[in-house]
């Protein structure tokens, strides 16, 4: 009775979860007469693809494809990724494996700039990507998104690092390993999973961003998956199917992200705080 | 000889690859480069819009042969943004489109170049509508020239209409009549889809009761939002939803997309759209085009109201080193010929007086109302403020809205309306 | 690692491979700088200048370039921001939709990290992964779809409520007729929805998190406890509770600090900057400083008072984290 009741909330919240996923896909499969329909259907009666080759197979804007705003996203979102991750280790390590003087005042700071409202430093960093003579260029979304995704994924990579039994390093040291070579052939290894799992909040950090998006590139070859969403809600119009097969398209590879790395997500921000 | 040829495609990729490194957006340091022409187009662009600035580019390129003209579409909602990170940053267009309503902020913020002397010696800028141009002014100095326009009327359904045994309605009695007439004939669905939350239908309504947005009396504004007058046509917009509920309560809310949505999935009888509209509005229901109908927004008395035309202006950017190209490629584009194809082509009309009079118009059953109401426009207040109480503070429509949602009185919604359009007009 | 502390450099010694090196140890340093750089130079150096602007009346795009002074107002801005009625307003709004939220997703999220602790093994794993597609889903596509959920015509929550008996719907709500009603209108509605939104994404963070949580703390404990006939109520209070105290305190702090600065939700839900009622400071910052005509002083002071707003609701919060970490 107790087990029917536990499995009955579970489908529940897998529902309210899973629904509105769900209801994204279904409606970017359906013809545009049944989307409007005041009855709407809660599987595609007519499945159609129309959507999708509208969106793949035009010019979203005239010489630019969705491939392209796809692949200038993924390039973005990558570099970040790996930037922010092997910036992030290096800081993680310090703080999870050191006592230092400056320790605390570097946990404080990496949270008080999470308080930091994003969009107002559109200006400032505007003008830095300027002078750096970055502006309209991918480079510049990546160095911004870098830093803005730093500070959390160091605060939870510590814990991953934390995790990490000391012995084992400890025994490598008595066998004479440097310190370079600990930091390869025995931290790392043990890391690498937490890595993967923190450089998912970069990943969507990059993946999701707009607003610096818009402001730093000029070029619209160089326009970014959310730039290209824009597009879709005019002056005039919003076709709820195309945008629906976008979102979609948008939406699977942070999803496939996910389910990979799932396992790992959050048990070093646990460890971290349990453990210190 | 050989080698050097060999040679060619390399060098082209490093000068390519230079000019991708150097960002290939804007004006460049060098002011003799006449190798490019940026123009700035907004929204998403189209096949058809694609095409036709080829042929622009192609007449453009009979002059300047060695001139590329390289187009960027910029999402209109966005472009506000990209304006100000293009003026900050100092890459901006050579030439730019923006919606009219527009154009004087921006000549504030010093982004336009002034073209009152070239306009002086271009022939056809002569025949342009007076209305329009004057919009596109800033201190007696011509920042944009217009490029197309339109206005807003009423689609109805013909085929509903018919079998509610009613016709087009020439008052705002009228409109009321046959709105309840067709809304009690077709159950489910209601008379007018009606965009509370925008400003620009509403104006018909103020200026058809003889109202007045804003005056400038001596250097200072003053909202002519508390006179009886505007009162009348806010209580008439209010009451369509709120007393004769031939609007639902979500109007209060909708713009003039969500408006048209509903007229073109068949769920009300009558809309306020503008005739760019039209291919929206098949796109969402192909078959409408066989019902459907237009008339223009009635008076409170049988005569037609007037309204604000708008559309958009083409601007040299204050910034470009290139202006003299810049004005020789919109001369093109604007010419009258370029102009009448590309407005017909988005169900705009073409912004020279001798175009849209006459008879061009009048037996198109969709375009010849908008075609009567194009010679019957009026202008918001003409200040760079204009824009902040219009998109920014959104001050009209959050006056209506309140009255539709029942949070305010008339009185009480016109007269906060009017102390902060004032406040925000008479700021310095 | 707490044994380790007496002073920051014998436990540095102590603990790392250096430990015989006798100087201060200066390799946690230099595997600091790269990142201290990069926030210094991309977060901290650019709030310094938001500061600087919410000095000045900057009222125009040249001024940024420097082609314009910029007139000195000295606390000008934050005068008019603050004199002003309708940051009342905003900052209601601002706090009771964070205070909301933030309960809301942690009692939601703990709820769901408990359930997902006692259910079996193949439930707990689909249960898992549908929570995860909630958490995967970017900002902007969520709240587009949620924007269509809300549809006034085609969407289905019209439907459901349209497709409710008449009767009820009359008694309920006094209409039976949902079709065109607007769901975004008011306020309160508004917020309702975008509560939803925000849960919705923000939920699986927690729930995932006190999962892990728990998963850490040895389950002998409560066994006992349920052993002895304590409710699940107590045993959660007396036993659970406190075991994760520290992850709690993290996960709240968070939640706030995301809370209090939504943007994108709120910003696809209202259509951009037009629906003024429902400001909340984020939003109310940007608007100011980029809707025409610019504001750029305005904006940045009102991003100063919304951070430091944040540094006063989260200090306790960051203080208790941090003793955890000198323990």
């Amino acid at each position: 009775m107790k087990k029917v009741a536990l499995n009955g909330a579970g489908l529940l919240v897998a529902l309210f979860a899973a629904f509105p996923v769900y209801w994204m896909i279904s409606t970017s499969l359906k013809p545009s007469s049944e989307i409007f329909s005041s009855t709407p259907q809660p599987v595609p009666a007519h499945p159609t693809l129309a959507h999708y080759r509208e969106i793949l197979t035009g010019n979203l804007i005239p010489g630019v494809s969705f491939l392209d705003f796809f692949l200038n996203s993924a390039l973005v979102a990558v570099a970040t990724v790996v930037l922010s991750g092997l910036v992030a280790l290096l800081a993680a390590t310090a703080v999870a494996r050191f006592r230092f003087k400056l320790r605390t005042s570097f946990l404080i700071m990496l949270l008080v700039v999470q308080m930091i409202p994003l969009e107002a430093l559109v200006i400032p960093l505007f003008l830095m990507i300027q002078r750096l003579g970055l502006y309209n260029t991918l480079p510049s979304l990546i160095l911004t998104y870098l830093g803005f995704s730093l500070p959390f994924a160091v605060w939870m990579l510590r814990g991953f690092v934390a995790a990490v039994p000391k012995e084992l390093e400890e025994a490598a040291a008595i066998d004479g390993a440097s310190r370079a070579q600990i930091f390869r052939k025995v931290l790392f290894p043990l890391v690498a999973p937490g890595l993967v799992a923190t450089s998912i909040f970069s990943f969507i950090t990059a993946w999701n961003e707009l607003i610096f998006a818009l402001t730093f590139i000029n070029d619209q070859s160089r326009y970014t998956l959310p730039v290209a969403m824009t597009f879709f809600f005019g002056r005039d119009d919003t076709n709820w199917g195309p945008v629906m097969a976008a979102s979609t398209l948008f939406t699977l590879p942070v999803i496939i992200f996910f389910l990979l790395v799932q396992r790992r997500m959050v048990s070093g921000l646990v460890a971290g705080a349990v453990k210190g | 000889m050989n080698r050097w040829k060999r040679l060619a495609p390399v060098t082209a990729v490093v000068a390519s690859a230079a000019m991708v490194l150097t960002g290939c957006g804007g004006s460049g340091e060098d002011a003799a480069d006449d190798s490019k022409l940026t123009v700035w187009m907004m929204g998403e662009g189209g096949d058809a819009q694609n095409a036709f600035l080829d042929s622009v580019e192609t007449e453009f390129r009979q002059k300047h042969p060695d001139t590329d003209v390289v187009v960027q579409y910029i999402p209109w909602l966005e472009a506000p943004k990209k304006f100000q990170a293009a003026l900050a940053g100092g890459e901006g267009p050579d030439i730019t489109e923006l919606g009219n309503t527009e154009t004087q902020g921006w000549a504030a913020q010093e982004a336009l170049a002034d073209v009152s002397g070239r306009m002086g010696g271009w022939a056809d800028g002569k025949d342009l509508l007076p209305d329009l141009v004057r919009n596109a002014q800033l201190d007696g100095k011509q920042y944009g020239v217009p490029w197309y326009a339109g206005v807003r009327a009423i689609y109805y359904r013909t085929d509903w209409f018919a079998e509610a045994g009613v016709q087009p309605p020439k008052t705002w009695d009228d409109l009321v009549t046959v709105a309840k007439a067709v809304q009690e004939k077709k159950k489910g669905t209601y008379g007018i889809a009606l965009p509370g939350n925008s400003e620009l239908p509403f104006y018909s309504f103020l200026w058809g009761a003889g109202g007045e947005i804003a005056s400038n009396q001596g250097g200072a504004w003053k909202s002519g939002y508390t006179t009886p007058e505007a009162q009348r046509a806010v209580k008439f917009w209010t009451d369509l939803v709120t007393v004769h509920k031939v609007a639902p309560p979500a109007a209060a809310g909708w713009n003039e997309i969500d408006a048209r949505t509903q007229f073109a999935t068949g769920k009300a009888a009558m809309a306020f759209a503008g005739s760019w509209q039209q291919a929206a509005i098949k796109k969402d229901n192909p078959d409408i085009e066989k019902v459907w109908g237009t008339f223009p927004i009635p008076g409170p008395d049988g005569k037609a109201a007037p309204a604000f035309a708008g559309g958009s202006d083409v601007a040299i950017w204050k910034d470009s080193e290139r202006q003299d190209l810049a004005w020789d490629y919109l001369t093109v584009l604007l010419n009258k010929k370029n102009a009448q194809s590309f407005a017909s082509s988005l169900g705009f009309f073409p912004v020279y007086q001798d175009l849209v009079a006459g008879d061009t118009y009048a037996n198109d059953k969709v375009m010849a109302a908008f075609a009567t109401t194009m010679q019957n426009t009026k202008l918001t207040p003409l200040t760079p403020k204009w824009v902040e109480v219009s998109r920014t503070k959104t001050v009209t429509q959050a006056m209506n809205s309140s009255v539709m949602k029942g949070q305010k009185t008339v009185e009480k919604a016109t007269a906060d309306a009017a102390a902060e359009m004032e406040g925000i007009l008479n700021s310095k | 690692m707490s044994v380790l502390t007496k002073t920051s450099q014998t436990a540095a010694a102590r603990e790392t491979p250096a430990r015989r090196r006798r100087r201060v140890d200066r390799l946690p340093y230099l595997l600091l700088l790269p990142a201290l750089v990069i926030i210094g130079v991309l977060l901290l150096w650019p709030l310094g200048q938001v500061v600087t602007m919410s000095f000045y009346r900057l009222n125009s795009v040249r001024q940024l370039r420097g082609d314009r002074e910029w007139p000195w107002v000295g606390l000008g801005n934050y005068i008019e921001i603050l004199t002003d009625p309708f940051f009342l307003t905003v900052l209601r709004n601002t706090v009771l939709f964070a205070a909301a939220n933030v309960f809301l997703t942690m009692v939601l999220g703990t709820l769901v990290g408990l359930l997902l602790n006692r259910l079996g093994r193949k439930m707990a794993t689909f249960v898992a992964s549908c929570v995860m597609l909630a958490w995967a889903t970017p900002a902007l596509t969520g709240t587009i779809v949620w924007k269509w959920i809300f549809d006034d015509t085609s969407g289905l929550v019209t439907w459901l409520f349209n497709a409710l008996p008449d009767g009820l719907s009359n008694g309920l709500f006094g209409r039976s007729d949902w079709t065109g009603y607007g769901w975004f209108n008011s306020p309160l509605l508004f917020f309702a929805i975008l509560t939803l939104v925000v849960v919705w994404h923000s939920f699986p963070f927690i729930a995932v998190s006190v999962l892990a949580g728990l998963k850490s703390v040895p389950s002998e404990l409560h066994e006992a406890a349920r052993v002895d006939g304590a409710s699940p109520w107590r045993v959660f209070w007396k036993i659970t509770f406190p075991l994760l105290r520290p992850v709690f305190g993290i996960l709240i702090v968070l939640s706030t600090i995301w809370d209090f600065k939504v943007f994108t939700q709120q910003f696809v839900l209202a259509g951009g900057t037009q629906d003024r009622p429902t400001f909340m400071l984020s939003i109310y910052s940007y608007a100011e400083a980029f809707s025409p005509p610019p504001k750029y002083g305005l904006g940045a002071a009102i991003a100063v008072i919304l951070t430091l707003i944040l540094l006063v609701v989260t200090g306790f919060y960051v203080r208790m984290v941090l003793r955890q970490e000198d323990e």
